[in-house]
């Protein structure tokens, strides 16, 4: 059952990448990882990187959207978005077709997501391996595609436990 | 999940319960065992590129037309169990024995988004029930 959500803004929760050298598991074990946050489906090591995260209380996620942008990101960005292919070939080849403005549109709310996933990282992040921590400590991980991935896997974590989602309406 | 736990006690005998599961042999298997996903083999399951759903008006037959278009994915009675601390804490907050926000002062996201649509779904129950003893008297 896809419910594993919070439901205090004060309660927090461990949990560890799937990029990280000391996490094991099979792709079918990280996106049921993913899912549930149940670490049960991965084989951990000893020096595997907790994070601790909290869940957003409804202030705490508007205050992330406002910071990040919500008042002046593009509209015509956000429709173009809503309105992309899912399949990548289908969707190279329908964004092939834009403007430069409406290229231009997309790019920006594309910013404006990733401003919004870094606010949220920044308000729900406690600590790394219980030492306190910020969200420049993630930027500076290394190599580059462990950084996207933590900050990604991170961000799913925090909106599944802070969002009720689909199963749980 | 949490708009089921409304409309299961609306429709009574006629929705899914527990007691089917203890009275069919198998029908608890079929339902997932208490919140997995649906077996095939489970009567009127349908299926999309999310996995296996039935229908919320197979599960509460006689439900509101916000519920009866949703794809359950797994015992919605189990899913209300789990659940049932948001549902006590609303139904408490509304029947005037204490504030929700004694009892949850620090609101999730998720919590609030529950409420809502605990609430939206509990006054479209009751909607239905008035309309229903509406057309009852009418009738005669």
């Amino acid at each position: 059952m896809g419910l594993s959500f919070l439901t205090s803004s004060e309660q927090t929760l461990e949990v560890v990448v799937t990029c990280d050298p000391s996490v094991e598991c099979t792709d079918e074990e990280r996106s049921q990882y993913l899912d549930s946050g149940d670490m049960l489906h991965l084989k951990l090591g000893d020096s595997a990187t907790t994070f601790t995260i909290k869940a957003l209380s409804p202030a705490e996620r508007e205050q992330a959207e406002i910071k990040a942008g919500a008042m002046t990101r593009s509209e015509l960005g956000r429709l173009l978005w809503s309105e992309a292919p899912d399949d990548q070939r289908e969707k190279a080849r329908w964004h092939h077709q834009l403007s430069n403005d409406e290229r231009e549109a997309m790019s920006e709310y594309q910013q404006y997501l990733n401003n919004v996933y870094n606010e949220m990282i920044r308000a729900s992040l406690i600590s790394i391996n219980d030492v306190d921590a910020t969200l420049e400590q993630l930027q500076m991980i290394r190599p580059e595609s462990h950084r996207v991935q933590t900050i990604s896997e991170l961000v799913l974590h925090i909106q599944r436990i802070s969002l009720l989602g689909d199963e749980g309406k | 999940m949490i708009a089921s736990s409304v409309w299961l006690s609306f429709s009574r005998g006629r929705s899914w319960s527990c007691d089917q599961c203890r009275v069919t042999q198998g029908l608890r298997k079929k339902r997932g065992n208490c919140g997995g996903a649906f077996n095939d083999a489970l009567p009127m399951v349908q299926r999309d590129e999310r996995g296996l759903y039935v229908p919320g008006y197979r599960v509460c037959p006689d439900s509101g037309s916000e519920y009866s278009d949703m794809q359950i994915r797994s015992c919605p009675v189990a899913g209300a169990n789990r659940l049932a601390s948001i549902i006590s804490a609303y139904h408490r907050h509304r029947s005037g024995l204490y504030p929700i926000s004694s009892s949850h002062p620090q609101p999730s996201c998720a919590f609030v988004d529950a409420v809502d649509t605990l609430h939206m779904h509990t006054e479209s129950a009751q909607h239905r029930a008035q309309q229903r003893a509406i057309e009852e008297n009418k009738h005669g």
